[in-house]
């Protein structure tokens, strides 16, 4: 099938046998039955009416449920997991800064729980070197080397402004207990020769686990991290986000399994503005890059820019999952903004009045030429339809970030995917199959219930947006655990989640 | 025929008690043992002992080769590396060999161990267990390196090696070319020094997730602790600690003690290094002549099946024998798995005499006494080339060296083979009429 998407406002399919052309599909199908005993939605897919906020969200979900939580501390926006050789599993999830004096209880940190009977979590211990003190985006286990991976997210001068330190622990004895190896403060080599900080926010581990890349969104800047190495980590190369097609600012990332391509997001912020502006050319969406001599360690290493894909229909690129669906490549593409930039009602209403989504959404692409990645569909829920907006907006007209949107990612098996996970803000956490990723299709979601106390660690409260009762976020990195059936993520006030499926909906039975 | 390696096994063990290894037997085992009885968990007194083992080419920052960074090139950082880890030094360097005397239990000794113990105490001592062991390796080896560092000579201008910076064991204990600095038996009085200096420090390490450990009296360690010292070979090691309820001995394989009867090999799963993705080498910057000849010269050496046949043919043909007559002798005793009990001839710098290459060509008879490995990259330690540039992971690196007295082009490989884990093996070939040949095989004991 040849595809191409001809406009950002009519994405469409073109069969190269037929010539007929047909509208990409835009809504991941809606879950038709659920479980008995489950609590399904009872407005829009994916909204959690005012009235419900109102009166203190109980949560629904459908085809899943909770297997086990642990509610210790909040959860930050990014968490991971872990099976250790004796077969343990065990999550770590990260706490949001400001940090913890020293000695109070609970400190700040990530937190390491077991997981391993998943009714039962049980918290370990904290990690609480530098970058584990506010990991934002960029906690990540690699199973080939066993180690746990962050850079540090915090900082004084801003919140995902970050800090110079990555961190790297080491998971292969006993992942409940992890062993710090290294907590490095590390420099580039800047265009001048002269050397500087960088600043954490976003970071991913190659599958080999020999490269940690950074997004370094302060600096506007991709670090490849050689961690060969992982006691003494060092930047091998960056890449300028000025020499980016599209957008300039950096962000998320993922890497190909043989290690030579980078897909990273790019972005620059939106506003309403540009929604009205003719000659706004789209930046948000993701470039690919060669990174061969990263890969192979040659001796002056270069990133080169391979393609690139940009559309207006969404902003601040989160990040990217690169995956195959039945022998082809893809690349799940995530955003945290809608089209006119972080969300305010105003930025919302602008979307809508331009017919665009008001909130970020998932998007896939087929990868097969990597010179020209095409759409096949994206993963809009009814609270994205423009015909809802005003259904949806008095839901969260007292709220400043985020809301409805969605932010992570993540599939069952990168080598073979069948289902993915997504954490949409708001509308917590769902799954779809995508044995034809043209044609997503919701399967199960499961939002947890609001919290009537703010939780320590969470970033929803650190940033002003958590409402006794109201909707908690799930803004996290999720994990399939296929030989057990289960999903973990962490919301941020409800903690680590462990959740089941329902109605044999996953895994499926091919 | 079994009688027969018997005797040859007895006879070798009598010639190398000085192979007896101040190794992963102390540095894992007994800091193990130690750790248990000064009141760890299990599973904390394995990371204390695993950190400090990995400190011995367990992780890649600890596989520093001294004939690198201070014989084929001069490097500054990597030096400083060693000292970190494994010399305890008060002195900057570079610095001269009288400027960085070693004294037993220093405040020098105890400087890594001294600063874990100062960050462990803040919410974090469940999580710096590994470089808690590993502190506690620079304190324990302050006693097998204690005086004056000697410095590796080789008669070679292309081999000389940089006393302001190279770091090896001080002559008065063995020198940079002997396991015996690390005996365990030839120093009873030092191990016990270090071995108690070690239980001071997990006596007081903090106190993890508040629970209070219980340690055992010193002085009820002592007896147990003489019969550690008496074991002379490998299963006379596991014995030990076996007896002590330490069941996996797997940590004791590759030391330079000889094996003893009934030891079988096995493989210690403790060491986090990234795997070697083909024994062939990838390095930037080499002639490729070179890299395909050592390529191929390692492939023929290590994995034949038949190391005779081997070196009759193709391996035979890539030697050349002027430059070191007793090269195939060598070659042959570098492929023996069992290490301690050859380690002196391994070692011997005067040229084989026809007893012991007899011993050697009986000892390869035994068609187990050859290391094989099954897939040919496990046999090596992954390296990087030193400096301040990346470097891919590889199975040897090569250098340049000035040519021949005849004008001949030529290289050396520096490797650090798996089973022969605390020694360097540099491999000098020349490239001749009949294309590149391997010359001369030098060695260092790696720290």
């Amino acid at each position: 099938m040849d595809r191409s998407s001809i406009s950002t406002l009519l994405d469409v399919i073109k069969d190269p046998v037929t010539g007929l052309i047909s509208p990409v599909q835009e809504y991941a199908t809606k879950v038709v039955s659920c479980a008995t005993g489950d609590v399904p939605e009872t407005a829009l897919q994916g909204q959690v009416p005012a009235a419900l906020r109102a009166a203190g969200f109980k949560g629904f979900h459908c085809n899943m449920e909770l297997a086990g939580q642990f509610l210790g501390v909040g959860g930050s926006i990014s968490s991971a997991t872990f099976k250790d050789n004796a077969g343990r599993t065990c999550a770590y999830h990260g706490t949001a800064a400001p940090p913890r004096p020293s000695g109070v209880t609970p400190p700040s940190g990530v937190p390491v729980i077991d997981i391993t009977d998943p009714t039962k979590p049980v918290r370990t211990m904290f990690l609480t070197t530098a970058a584990m003190i506010d990991p934002w985006e960029s906690l990540r286990a690699n199973p080939i080397r066993q180690m746990l991976f962050a850079d540090s997210g915090y900082s004084t001068t801003g919140l995902g402004t970050g800090g110079p330190e990555i961190d790297i622990y080491d998971l292969s004895a006993d992942c409940r207990a992890p062993q710090l190896l290294t907590s490095t403060a590390l420099t580039y080599t800047q265009a001048d020769g002269t050397t500087a900080p960088i600043k954490g926010h976003e970071g991913n581990i190659s599958p080999d686990g020999l490269t940690y890349y950074v997004g370094d969104l302060t600096n506007k800047l991709y670090h490849a991290v050689d961690v060969s190495n992982p006691t003494r980590p060092k930047v091998v190369a960056s890449f300028d986000m000025l020499n980016s097609p599209i957008g300039k600012s950096p962000h998320g990332l993922s890497v190909s399994p043989d290690g030579t391509r980078l897909y990273a997001v790019a972005f620059d912020s939106g506003r309403p503005a540009d929604l009205v502006n003719p000659n706004f050319k789209a930046n948000t969406g993701f470039i690919t890059l060669d990174v061969s001599d990263i890969q192979a360690r040659k001796p002056t290493p270069e990133f080169r820019v391979v393609s690139s894909v940009a559309y207006k229909d969404g902003n601040l690129a989160q990040h990217t999952v690169i995956t195959k669906i039945n022998g082809k490549p893809y690349i799940v593409m995530v955003d945290e903004a809608g089209p006119a930039g972080l969300f305010t009602v105003a930025s919302a209403k602008a979307a809508c009045v331009a017919g665009l989504p008001p909130f970020p959404l998932a998007r896939i692409y087929e990868m097969s030429d990597e010179t020209k990645p095409l759409l096949v569909s994206k993963l809009k829920l009814e609270t994205h339809d423009v015909k809802n907006c005003d259904a949806v907006l008095p839901d969260v007209a007292d709220l400043a970030l985020f809301t409805y949107g969605s932010h992570y990612c993540s599939v069952d098996d990168t080598a073979n995917a069948t289902a993915m996970a997504c954490s949409y803000w708001n509308s917590g956490v769902r799954v779809f199959d995508i044995r034809n990723p043209a044609q997503p299709k919701e399967i199960a979601y499961f939002n947890p219930p609001g919290t009537t106390t703010a939780s320590f660690g969470s970033s929803h409260v650190s940033a002003g947006q958590w409402r006794p009762g109201g909707p908690d976020w799930c803004p996290s990195r999720l994990d399939f655990d296929k030989e057990r059936g289960l999903l973990t993520t962490v919301c941020s006030d409800n903690g680590l989640l462990v959740m089941k499926f329902k109605n044999n909906v996953w895994p499926f039975k091919i | 025929m079994q009688h027969r390696f018997f005797i040859l096994g007895f006879f070798l063990a009598a010639l190398n008690l000085q192979a007896q290894a101040f190794e992963s037997d102390v540095h894992f085992g007994l800091t193990k043992w130690l750790a248990l009885k000064s009141g760890f968990t299990e599973a904390q007194a394995e990371a204390v002992a695993t950190g400090n083992q990995r400190t011995d080419a367990g992780m890649m920052d600890s596989i520093e080769l001294v004939l690198e960074y201070a014989c084929l090139e001069k490097h500054l950082d990597a030096a400083k590396v060693a000292q970190t880890y494994h010399f305890a030094s008060a002195s900057k360097l570079p610095a001269s060999p009288t400027q960085r005397v070693i004294t037993a239990g220093s405040p020098a000794s105890r400087r890594a161990v001294d600063a874990v113990m100062a960050s462990a105490g803040n919410d974090k001592a469940a999580f710096m267990l590994l470089r808690f062991g590993e502190g506690l390796h620079l304190l324990q080896d302050s006693w097998a390196y204690q005086g004056t560092p000697d410095t590796p000579e080789f008669d070679d201008p292309a081999l000389r090696c940089d006393p302001t910076l190279a770091w090896a064991a001080p002559a008065a204990r063995g020198g940079w070319n002997s396991h015996r600095p690390d005996l365990a038996k030839a120093w009873p009085d030092d191990t016990k020094a270090m071995a108690l200096a070690s239980y001071q420090y997990l006596k007081q390490y903090p106190k993890i997730a508040g629970q209070t450990r219980v340690a055992a009296e010193w002085d009820a360690l002592l007896d147990p602790l003489t019969g550690f010292l008496q074991a002379t070979s490998k299963v006379q090691k596991k014995h030990w600690f076996n007896a002590q309820g330490i069941a996996d001995t797997t940590f004791l394989d590759g030391i330079s003690l000889p094996d003893g009867k009934g030891w079988n090999p096995d493989t210690w799963s403790g060491r986090r290094l990234p795997q070697l993705k083909s024994s062939g080498s990838t390095q930037y910057g080499v002639a490729i002549d070179a890299r395909n000849f050592y390529d191929n010269f390692f492939t023929q050496w290590l994995a034949s099946d038949s190391l005779n046949k081997s070196l009759d043919g193709a391996l035979g043909q890539s030697i050349g024998l002027q430059r070191q007559p007793d090269l195939r002798v060598r070659l042959k005793i570098w492929r023996l798995r069992d290490h301690g009990s050859v380690a002196d001839l391994a070692h011997a710098q005067a040229s084989l005499t026809r007893a012991q290459v007899q011993t050697v060509e009986a000892l390869q008879k035994n068609p187990a006494a050859n290391v094989r490995y099954a897939n040919l990259a496990d046999a090596f330690f992954p390296l990087l080339q030193q400096g301040p540039g990346v470097s891919p992971l590889l199975p040897y690196v090569i250098h340049t060296l000035a040519p021949s007295k005849d004008g001949n082009p030529r290289a050396i490989a520096v490797t650090k083979l798996r089973h022969v884990p605390y020694d360097e093996l540099g491999f000098i070939a020349e490239n001749t009429k009949g294309g590149w040949k391997v010359v001369r095989l030098v060695t260092a004991v790696n720290h």
